[in-house]
């Protein structure tokens, strides 16, 4: 059974007869890559159709054998999260194939593009069906190089070049973390297939010192898992190696969809494909979350400050990307997965939709809108706020207590329900600011059909979240076994859900207090701090100036030093 | 001498023979660059009927005949060619010698390798502190060289260890290699790269078994000094030729900060080693092709050739992404036999920053010199033209030997 092979192969000979015939026919050029992603995208779904249905699809093409090693293995493994990520990236491939065809009409770099955009639907389809940590850190490798060269499409554009450039560096950084994960797993476990490096994980414990004379013990899985994430980092955009990608919107708009549909998702793919390797270390995973959650913090602020529409969903991106990696510190694999394909579906539309959203309004510059009805303040009424805190912090947690008796997901021990909470928070504070935006609350209709819309939501996505982990990870207790590996320690997870209650209380408490005029206690440092705030959000927490700041010191240091060389 | 013995130094010798004797005979330049090319490829063809047993050895001469077949590919009949064309003859026939002779025969063709290579930099180096030092150094490894056959086991090892760090180089021991590098001209340059790493790889193989632990820590520790320091220097460079130089020492220095991690050196070492060799030496080449052109020299003067010279666009972008891409291939031959815990006790922080160096710093310079050649807005006041049919066969030449010593051997 090598048929998924195919869906490797078409993209790559479509990259490579684009290359070499490209110039001569330039007007096949489209349709040479169309046809390949497009016979590659069916394919993709026959095969995610025969994995669910026989199981995973394992084979290896080619061995170097070197004194009865085998370390070199290039090859395909087809389980089920290889076939949903095989069909979420020859979709969007197709998609953007298509929409590239005008959208790039008459550019001189026609060829090259259609080409490059074959080569990396390859690259990803390979890394995605990688039987190996070393093929698929070659594919990871290979991934940086064809976004380089993407991003780089207007070569003689400075600012293209330097974003490119920025990318492919943070990426670097990512690389070598990630390459001294796969030294130490070798070293330590004696292979890099993912089963047997799994269960050589599980059965060994190895402690490595840091320092000179046994000092800074640490567990070699966790410094592994540790080595490697920092590669999931660089290419997820978790802070702080976020800087490249809000700084890459100068390439082609089916660049920019392509990477944040599919490229940027690479951190989440990595993690869940190594699952039972990080639920090894507890304490890496609470590093995950921290990192997510930090980024989720950060990319959000940051999106809200932004006045160009690319960016802005350029840090929605490294947002969603942080709730992507969250959920794998919190055990959620198959959750992360859910979310990156909608994820993916979804910016994927809006970046494309986002060209013609700038041409429009730069076609028909309007004025305001006079609606003729003139906007009172303190137009609220008590029905809102109770709305906004029913949505916002009961319903949530009657949904989930509600879930837990209906659906039997299991709360304790399993502290995964904080990504439901989270995001029921975060989704229904949104819907209520825009409601109220409008104007639309004040009515028990309204009021009705959102709570009960939202409840609807809830209720569909724990359901579709349930159904869609146990197709991930289809082993008894296999899901169940990453929550409670990721589990915080009961009095954390507490502190954790506590804290976000008071600060969910508190907020609509000055919000409620702001609305009606009255003053709090907090109100001029809330005011003091607001502004203070979003300096700093709009430098971007000046992670890049320092950045920067250390590249002019290091070239400076480089320029004294080649004078003595 | 055995016949496989006297073969291997008649094929050093014809070359050799035939470099000195094109500065008195005088011929038209494209006979003898028949001439020249015939012989390489004879020399190619005997290499494989000398039934040389040594891989490593074999290898390393196939290495540097390929090279030197596409240097001689691309010389032009200008009076800087018209030097360089018996040069490279004898530097391929010096440097066969040293790879393919026996014990004595190899020293003495060492000992003339450093000789020429020292007469070539006073010729064209103006006096200065820095090329006295260059010259004790060439003295010191010429009277090493000599004395090693005739003293004892660990006097041998120390000769070979200064050889090979001398050929393969790490700060402070670069002088030499930049010298040459900075001093030769055009596509000779690019040889010299090739043939320098070729020297010290086949010295490093043939002492790394007997190196102690502790050299080895000590090199571990210089090699981690020479990563930054070059890493830095390249970084900083601005003329083409230093660039190149201080790129090689960066990526050589993790040749020396991985020996004591992987022992099976002839494997791993002299894969890097030549795929090394094979993309310094053809990002050098595709420099000298600009700077005929142009007269260019100075990094970041002359952008966006690749929208101009496309093929030179190609190439050069090809042989960086090989280069950045070079620690892993052919490390990854030696992660094979990486020994397990019980018998290497690596320091792991200093591992990890001798890769942060070169991988990052490598990166870093390799990609900044690209954006300063490649990338960018074209000047309109330079009449460009794209590599001629000789110098894309050359390029491909060399990123073919890159692509088969970092993937294949």
């Amino acid at each position: 059974m090598i048929t998924p092979i195919f869906i490797l192969l078409l993209p790559l000979l479509a990259g490579i007869s684009i290359w070499l015939f490209g110039n001569r026919m330039i007007a096949h050029v489209a349709k040479v890559g169309v046809i390949a992603t497009s016979i590659a995208c069916i394919l993709a779904a026959w095969t995610l159709y025969y994995v669910s249905q026989e199981g995973t699809i394992h084979f290896i093409l080619w061995t170097l054998d070197y004194e009865g090693s085998s370390l070199f293995k290039i090859g395909m493994m087809v389980d089920r999260l290889t076939a949903v990520m095989m069909m979420l990236i020859t979709s969007v491939s197709v998609v953007i194939h298509v929409y590239s065809v005008r959208y790039l009409e008459g550019d001189l770099g026609y060829a090259r593009f259609f080409g490059l955009l074959s080569f990396m639907t390859f690259v990803i389809l390979s890394l995605v069906s990688s039987p190996n940590l070393f093929m698929l850190f070659m594919c990871w490798q290979l991934l940086s190089l064809a976004l380089y060269l993407l991003l780089n499409f207007n070569f003689t554009h400075p600012d293209a070049c330097r974003n490119g450039f920025k990318s492919f560096f943070v990426h670097r950084v990512g690389d070598v973390s990630f390459l001294l994960g796969l030294f130490l797993a070798y070293k330590y476990f004696g292979t890099l297939e993912f089963a047997e490096l799994f269960k050589a994980a599980a059965e060994n414990t190895y402690f490595i010192s840091l320092l000179p004379g046994d000092n800074f013990q640490i567990s070699v899985v966790t410094l592994i898992a540790l080595f490697i994430f920092i590669g999931a980092m660089a290419k997820s955009s978790q802070f702080p190696l976020h800087v490249w990608l809000p700084d890459t919107m100068d390439s082609p708009t089916p660049v920019s969809a392509l990477m944040h549909a599919g490229i940027i998702n690479a951190g989440g793919f990595l993690l869940n494909r190594l699952a039972p390797f990080y639920v090894q270390s507890s304490s890496t995973l609470h590093i995950v979350f921290l990192i997510g959650a930090l980024t989720v913090l950060l990319g959000a602020s940051m999106m809200l400050v932004q006045n160009d529409i690319k960016k802005t969903l350029g840090f929605s991106t490294m947002g969603q990307m942080g709730y992507m990696i969250m959920e794998c510190g919190l055990g959620a694999f198959a959750l992360a997965i859910f979310h990156l394909i909608a994820h993916g579906l979804f910016k994927a539309s809006l970046f494309l939709s986002a060209g013609s959203g700038i041409h429009d309004s730069r076609d028909e510059p309007k004025l305001p809108h006079d609606s003729g009805h003139e906007i009172k303040e303190n137009e609220s009424s008590q029905l809102t706020w109770a709305t906004g805190l029913g949505v916002t912090l009961i319903m949530p947690l009657i949904i989930l207590m509600a879930a837990h008796g209906i659906l039997e997901i299991h709360l304790a021990g399993a502290h995964g329900a904080v990504i439901f909470l989270f995001f029921s928070w975060v989704t229904a504070s949104q819907v209520m600011f825009s409601l109220y935006r409008l104007q639309a609350v004040a009515s028990w209709k309204v009021a009705c059909t959102m709570i009960g819309a939202l409840f609807f939501i809830g209720f569909i996505y724990l359901w579709a979240g349930e159904e869609f982990t146990h197709y991930l990870y289809p082993g008894p207790g296999q899901a169940e076994s990453y929550f409670i590996a990721a589990a915080f320690h009961p009095v954390m997870f507490d502190i954790m859900i506590l804290a976000a209650t008071l600060f969910i209380l508190f907020g609509w408490f000055v919000v409620y207090k702001n609305a009606k005029g009255q003053q709090t206690f907090v109100s001029d440092k809330m005011v003091a701090a607001r502004k203070k705030i979003y300096i700093l959000l709009v430098n971007r927490l000046y992670v890049d100036k320092i950045y920067q700041r250390w590249n002019n010191s290091i070239l400076r240091l480089a320029q004294k030093l080649a004078h003595r060389f | 001498m055995d016949n496989q013995s006297f073969l291997a130094t008649i094929i050093a010798l014809i070359p050799l023979a035939l470099g000195i004797s094109w500065n008195f005979v005088r011929l038209p330049f494209s006979n003898i660059k028949i001439i020249n090319s015939a012989v390489i490829l004879v020399a190619g063809v005997l290499l494989i009927l000398s039934g040389e047993s040594e891989p490593v050895t074999r290898f390393l001469a196939t290495v540097v005949l390929l090279s030197a077949f596409s240097v001689m590919l691309c010389l032009e009949e200008t009076q800087q060619d018209s030097d360089n064309i018996s040069s490279s003859m004898v530097i391929l026939g010096l440097t066969l010698g040293i790879l393919l002779s026996q014990e004595f025969v190899s020293k003495l063709f060492l000992c003339g390798a450093l000789g020429y290579a020292a007469f070539s930099l006073i010729k064209e180096k103006k006096r200065s502190f820095r090329t006295t030092l260059i010259i004790i150094h060439f003295i010191i490894a010429f009277t090493l060289s000599l004395i090693s056959s005739l003293g004892n086991e660990s006097l041998q090892i120390i000769s070979g260890l200064f050889l090979a760090i001398t050929f393969i180089p790490l700060v402070p021991f670069h002088l030499p290699f930049v010298g040459i590098i900075e001093s030769n001209k055009g596509t000779l340059s690019s040889f010299w790269i090739v043939v320098w790493l070729a020297i010290g790889l086949a010295q490093l193989n043939s002492i790394h078994s007997s190196l102690s632990g502790e050299i080895l820590y000590f090199i571990g520790w210089l090699s981690l000094i020479s990563a930054i320091y070059a890493s830095l220097a390249a970084l900083g460079q601005l003329k083409s030729n230093l660039f190149v130089a201080a790129a090689t020492v960066a990526h050589a220095s993790l040749i020396w900060g991985l020996i004591n991690v992987f022992p099976n050196f002839p494997k791993w070492g002299v894969a890097f080693g030549a795929a090394l060799a094979f993309v310094l030496g053809g990002i050098s080449l595709a420099f000298s092709f600009v700077r005929q052109r142009y007269g260019w020299q100075t990094l970041g003067k002359l952008p966006g050739l690749a929208s101009k010279m496309p093929k030179f666009g190609t190439a050069m972008a090809l042989l960086v992404s090989f280069a950045l891409f070079l620690p892993m291939v052919p490390l990854f031959t030696g992660l094979i036999t990486m020994p397990t815990i019980e018998t290497a006790n690596i320091e792991f922080t200093k591992l990890f920053i001798i890769f942060l160096a070169v991988w990052l710093g490598g990166g870093w310079f390799l990609l900044k010199m690209l954006h300063q050649t490649a990338f960018g807005t074209p000047r309109n006041d330079v009449p460009y033209s794209d590599l001629r049919l000789n110098e894309y066969v050359a390029l491909t030449a060399f990123l073919l030997g890159a692509g088969y010593s970092g993937l294949l051997y």
